[in-house]
């Protein structure tokens, strides 16, 4: 099927007198129930400008760049696209105008090549037209820019840089206008940040705008031609990148009272009993049967926190799952307090003694339809029959103690725990587990998307388990977070574990070792 | 001594049997692809069947039938299509009420039609004159020849839906719909317009293959003429991997075990009974081979299959 | 042009959903009684025989508690597997099997009732856990298909009862019809005025046995886990293997109990078709769980109506002259109107008009 297609409309951007505005917001503002994400957020784009959005997690980039994107609408604000007012209601509508959003993880069809996946939304083509007509449009693009992707590889083949190329492309067969770049480069090399880099300084030499939204204050120094800030919701600075210098920088976007939580490092001695947990050689598949953990060994002793710091997507979820018998081992053992479990089914892991505290809690935590005091005796409803007779009314019971002792906000044990927040689902969680008397608890990712009093309680929790003599492996993707609460810590890069530290270890060696540095 | 007879009978009616389920699993592939299980194909068939014979009937035009009976199981399938991907209704629930819904329909609306014979308007063999080959050749290529011009395209049909899966930007949307409809939807893809279209594109398929089972195979229109077999046919759909070709494949072996089990009745000291139960257990056989689980990895299961989805307003 | 979105509903009242649920079930009425008009029958006399008369006549009544027992029975059993998310369909099998070995009991032994009807009856139900054992087994081992299974087995087991009232069990004074003899009086469930008293009975200690089951017990709470969260089941340490052969057994032995009752108290023989002992209640008994909610307590309403229905419809094809489709159709019907209000429940549709 023959195709013309008009492959000169994205090689070159809109030639503008340079610097128009591009998009500007005043007084943009946004909340979410009784959490205040944006106030009054005054933001101004030009053309041919990488404009940064600097600021913690939490601080509403990411909801800000959602809004310009379609995907929220503020509750108050306006927004101009080259000067005119615009009411985005979809992404649809977002990139009718050229604005593309670029998520942290690629949303590409895992099992199709990468001409398949972007001729879906190709206009330029036929409905039962080959997509290997586009092809040929994605070799010059890939040219024109410096990208280097085959069209025609499957992208579950590729890795995590490609695959973000391949979003760039996307971009620019869409036009794009404005693109939006959510935290690009946490899964990068810094190989992989620098050549991105310059593959986005090429797409603004046409006249293009990028809006890059991160966390690191290095980043955004290197790549940005203008940097907004961004703290709790307002913005505290908005100027031309020369004009910060970098300590300025960090204060501005940690603020005066230092940055996340606030608590003292615990450092409380724990006399350290046997081995509770001990995985030996472990080989673990992922979904598509590559290999996800390469013979890691990993060893936890009574009275200590070990933690797994890493990148996503480097093995954490399949270890975390293996260990907890959500998935089964290629080779390797799984010992919890001497018993081998390998391969054996979850249940007989609680009985050695393991505790898990999942990362997708409504998934594999809790069952959202059933009530708090049922979810609470999820894993040893034994105890509450006889006769094989459920009572639930013990179950209550045990229910009011556990409200009362974990803090958890609802109202009252027959209550369903899908209407409870993230934070509560998680503190049931963990009243549940340690209800058990665990040997060892296993937590992948705690306090993923809780609030701040929320995840230092769940630290504390934590840290109580550690001193009562078990032991918990932390996995986490957050850093802050492994390097306050663990004895040990040792970093998982695809799929092996890279580097071993202890308590106090420097954070940089850490980091690099996150991107695969390892200094020997 | 080969009986040449036996062995050409057995070929002519492996392939003449075996195109209801080429058709019918065909046609499920492309709508499963797309991430929706239609569980309604035996009621589209058998409305087919019926839509089939009546139509032949009336307008004395075979080809008439087989039209109309593919628009009807389109039809049909679009109903159960309405249900589950529009209002996102349990796919299962929904597949087994639209196959109640059409054997009920059809043992109703039928009943003056039972028997009634289609004499000439039925599909006629490509070549019916006298074939000038030796003996030990002719029963061989009676079997192929003889054929009406549907075999073949019943041949064709796995072969273009091949290319259309495969090799076009509509067949890859349908894939993506079935393998992550969220990510589908913002690559560009309208989902539910994209489902629909498998899922009537599907029907249409199994309603073609209704349709020849009446006025191809048997002859007439009869209760319960199809017997499960497009049950069968969603079998046949998981053991074949969802790729059209290998339906084709699966629709062969199916068929001439159908064959084998006719051929067999009062020959062998086997009742009738329990050779018809043949493609049942056989049906049993390929459902257990294919989830064992070592296998399921590499399987071409689309990754979606069975969950509704559903295109939610945004909180705020 | 309009424009239609759809947006979740949360905190649905049951007063809500029980008005939903009328609102579709009659819907579903009205859509077959419209289709049965189109067919050439009078609608009132469809509605008389639907709704009126099972109401007010004692006539109709006798003859729908014969089909409200088997209906309710069985769908007492399939509610513990739909709760387990386990999709069955095999009762139509399992329910014929239970009166082939029922049959095979009255026919080879002979003891003295009341024991007769007891092993009679025991037997039967193990008839039927032995039709849902294949498909229990692999879908606890191998998670195989549930639906494909049991209805396989289903079409197996008609080709079986065909076979052994042509064949081995073919009655010799049967004058060509393919029936078998009537089995012995001492396995006879007697009925009074030919209301299934004893077998209404039964009917009630299956209901308050699935109710203790799937409301009180462990394995309740588990099937009930499985449901609503396999992910979370499992990794709870729940065995998938334990909840799906136990659920399968029980709704199996139930099925094949009711099969039993039907052929010691109603139909006493086999054939002249395969389904004869069966009258496709199997299926019906699907469509009832599904009315009753999955809820043990509302199977009794749930069946009653369901029992009176398919009279009614029974009554309109020898009335009007139609088949047994009727009864099919009406299925049909009524549970895509169910599968309807299960949406309307859960989201809300706002058409605007641009």
């Amino acid at each position: 099927m023959c195709v013309v297609v008009n492959q000169t409309s994205f090689l070159h951007g809109k030639s503008i007198l340079a610097k128009d505005v591009v998009l500007s917001v005043s007084g943009l503002s946004k909340r979410f129930g009784n959490v205040v994400a944006l106030r009054n957020v005054d933001l101004e784009l030009r053309s041919n400008e990488i404009h940064v959005l600097l600021g913690e997690n939490g601080a509403g980039k990411t909801t800000l760049a959602n809004i310009i994107y379609g995907i929220y609408r503020p509750d108050s604000g306006v927004i101009k696209f080259f000067g005119k007012e615009v009411d985005i209601r979809s992404p649809k509508d977002a990139i009718s105008y050229g604005i593309v959003l670029v998520q942290q993880h690629p949303m590409l069809i895992e099992r199709m090549t990468v001409a398949e996946n972007l001729a879906l939304g190709f206009k330029g083509l036929g409905l039962l037209a080959s997509p290997k007509n586009i092809i040929r449009v994605i070799k010059e693009v890939n040219e024109k820019y410096g990208i280097s992707v085959d069209p025609e590889a499957l992208v579950s083949n590729l890795s995590f840089s490609e695959k973000q190329q391949v979003e760039l492309i996307r971009a620019l067969l869409l036009n794009v206008k404005l693109l939006i770049l959510d935290e690009p480069t946490t899964m990068l090399t810094s190989y992989e940040r620098r050549k991105l880099f310059t593959i986005l300084k090429k797409l603004v030499s046409d006249g293009r705008s990028i809006l890059l939204i991160t966390h690191k204050v290095l980043e955004a120094l290197e790549v940005s031609d203008w940097i907004t800030v961004l703290r709790r919701g307002e913005v505290v600075a908005s100027r031309p990148k020369d004009t910060y210098s970098v300590d300025e920088l960090v204060k501005l976007v940690v603020g005066d009272n230092g940055g996340l939580g606030g608590n003292a490092s615990p450092s409380k001695v724990v006399e350290l009993g046997g081995d509770v947990l001990e995985v030996k050689d472990l080989v673990v598949l992922n979904d598509v049967g590559g290999v996800a953990v390469n013979k890691v060994s990993i060893s936890v002793r009574g009275g200590e926190i070990v933690g797994i710091a890493g990148v996503t997507g480097n093995g954490q979820k399949e270890l975390s799952e293996a260990i907890a018998g959500l998935r089964k081992v290629r080779s390797g053992r799984i010992l919890i307090n001497g018993v081998d479990v390998t391969n054996k089914g979850p249940s007989s892991r609680f009985r050695a003694g393991l505790a898990y505290i999942p990362e997708e809690r409504l998934k594999y935590g809790v069952v959202g339809d059933m009530s708090v005091a049922e979810n609470l005796i999820l894993k040893d409803y034994d105890r509450f029959s006889k006769f094989t007779i459920l009572k639930l009314s013990d179950a209550v019971k045990v229910a009011d103690e556990c409200i009362k002792t974990f803090n958890i906000v609802t109202r009252g044990p027959s209550e369903k725990v899908k209407a409870l927040s993230g934070g509560n689902i998680q503190k049931l969680i963990i009243a549940r587990e340690l209800r058990l008397n665990p040997k060892v608890v296993v937590a992948h990712n705690p306090t993923l998307g809780l609030d701040l009093r929320s995840t230092s309680i769940v630290h504390e929790h934590l840290l109580n388990i550690k001193y009562s003599g078990s032991g918990v492996l932390l996995i986490s993707e957050d850093l802050d977070e492994v390097i306050k609460l663990s004895d040990r810590v040792l970093v998982m890069y695809r799929g092996g574990i890279v580097y071993e530290g202890v308590r106090g270890c420097s954070r940089e060696v850490l980091e690099r070792a996150m991107l695969g540095i390892v200094d020997v | 001594m080969i009986d040449i007879v036996l062995i050409g009978n057995f070929i002519f009616l492996t392939l003449k049997n075996a195109v209801p389920l080429i058709l019918a699993t065909t046609g499920e592939v492309i709508t499963e692809r797309s991430g929706v299980i239609n569980l309604g194909v035996e009621g589209c068939m058998i409305v087919a069947a019926l839509v089939g014979v009546v139509t032949t009937l009336l307008s004395g035009n075979y080809l008439v039938g087989l039209l109309l009976g593919g628009l009807v199981g389109a039809l049909l399938a679009l109903l159960h299509g309405l249900a589950t991907v529009v209002f996102g209704a349990n796919q299962i629930v929904s597949g087994i009420a639209t196959t109640m819904v059409g054997l009920g329909i059809t043992s109703l609306l039928g009943r003056g039609y039972v028997g009634r014979s289609l004499l000439g308007l039925r599909p006629s063999p490509l070549y019916p004159y006298d074939i000038p080959l030796p003996d030990y050749l002719k029963p061989l290529a009676s079997a192929i020849v003889k054929q009406d011009v549907v075999v073949y395209i019943s041949i064709i049909i796995p072969i273009l839906c091949m290319w259309f899966l495969f090799k076009t930007k509509l067949g890859g949307a349908i894939r993506a719909c079935g393998e992550n409809p969220v990510i589908a939807e913002s690559l560009g893809v309208d989902v539910v317009k994209t489902r629909l279209l498998a899922v009537g594109l599907g029907g249409f398929l199994v309603g073609l293959g209704g349709a020849y089972l009446s006025l191809g195979i048997v002859g007439s229109w009869v209760e319960n003429i199809t017997a499960g077999i497009g049950w069968v046919a969603v079998g046949l759909v998981a053991f074949s991997m969802w790729v059209p070709l290998r339906a084709l494949l699966a629709s062969y072996m199916m068929a001439s075990l159908i064959s084998i089990s006719y051929m067999l009745q009062g020959r062998v000291g086997i009742s009738s009974y329990f050779l018809s139960m043949i493609p049942y257990i056989a049906t049993i056989a390929i459902l257990a081979i294919v989830s064992v689980e070592r296998f399921r990895l590499r399987l071409g299961a689309p990754a979606a299959l069975g969950k509704p989805y559903i295109r939610e307003e945004r909180l705020g | 042009m309009f424009r239609v979105k759809v947006l979740r509903r949360y905190d649905v009242s049951s007063r809500f959903k029980l008005v939903t649920y009328l609102t579709s079930f009659i819907v579903g009425i009205t859509l077959f009684i419209l289709f049965e008009t189109l067919l050439g029958a009078n609608p009132y006399e469809v509605v008389d025989r639907l709704f009126i008369r099972p109401l007010t006549s004692y006539d109709d009544f006798r003859v729908s508690i014969r089909y409200t027992v088997p209906i309710g029975i069985i769908a007492s059993g399939l509610l513990l597997v739909y709760r387990a998310g386990i999709y069955s369909i095999g009762a139509e099998g399992q329910m014929a099997v239970g009166a082939v070995f029922a049959a095979w009991v009255a026919y080879t032994l002979s003891l003295g009732s009341p024991t007769s009807v007891l092993a009679a009856l025991s037997i039967g139900m193990l008839g039927g856990i032995i039709w849902g054992l294949l498909p229990a087994i692999l879908k606890a081992l191998l998670n195989v298909n549930e639906v494909l299974t049991t209805l396989m087995m289903n079409f197996i087991a008609y080709s079986l009862v065909d076979y052994l009232i042509y064949g081995p069990w073919r009655s010799p004074k049967s004058y060509g019809f393919p029936l078998t003899e009537p089995i012995p009086t001492a396995f006879t469930i007697p009925t009074y005025e030919g209301i299934p008293v004893i077998n209404f009975l039964v009917l009630l200690t299956v209901v308050l046995f699935t109710y203790v089951v799937a409301r009180m017990s462990k394995l309740g709470f588990q099937i009930r886990a499985y449901g609503l969260n396999p992910s979370a089941a499992y990794a709870s340490g729940m065995s998938f293997f334990k909840v799906v052969l136990l659920s399968f057994i029980i709704s199996s032995a139930l099925a094949g109990l009711a099969g039993a009752l039907q052929l010691l108290s109603i139909h006493q023989r086999l054939g002249p078709k395969s389904w004869s002992v069966t009258e496709g209640l199997g299926y019906t008994a699907i469509v009832a769980a599904w009315i009753s909610r999955l809820e043990p307590l509302a199977v009794v309403p749930a069946s009653l109506l369901m029992g009176a229905l398919v009279n009614g419809g029974l009554a309109i094809k020898a009335v009007l002259g139609q088949s047994e489709g009727v009864v099919n159709l009406m299925n049909g019907m009524i549970l895509l109107s169910i599968v309807a209000a299960e949406f309307f429940i859960n989201y809300r549709l706002v058409v605007r008009l641009r």
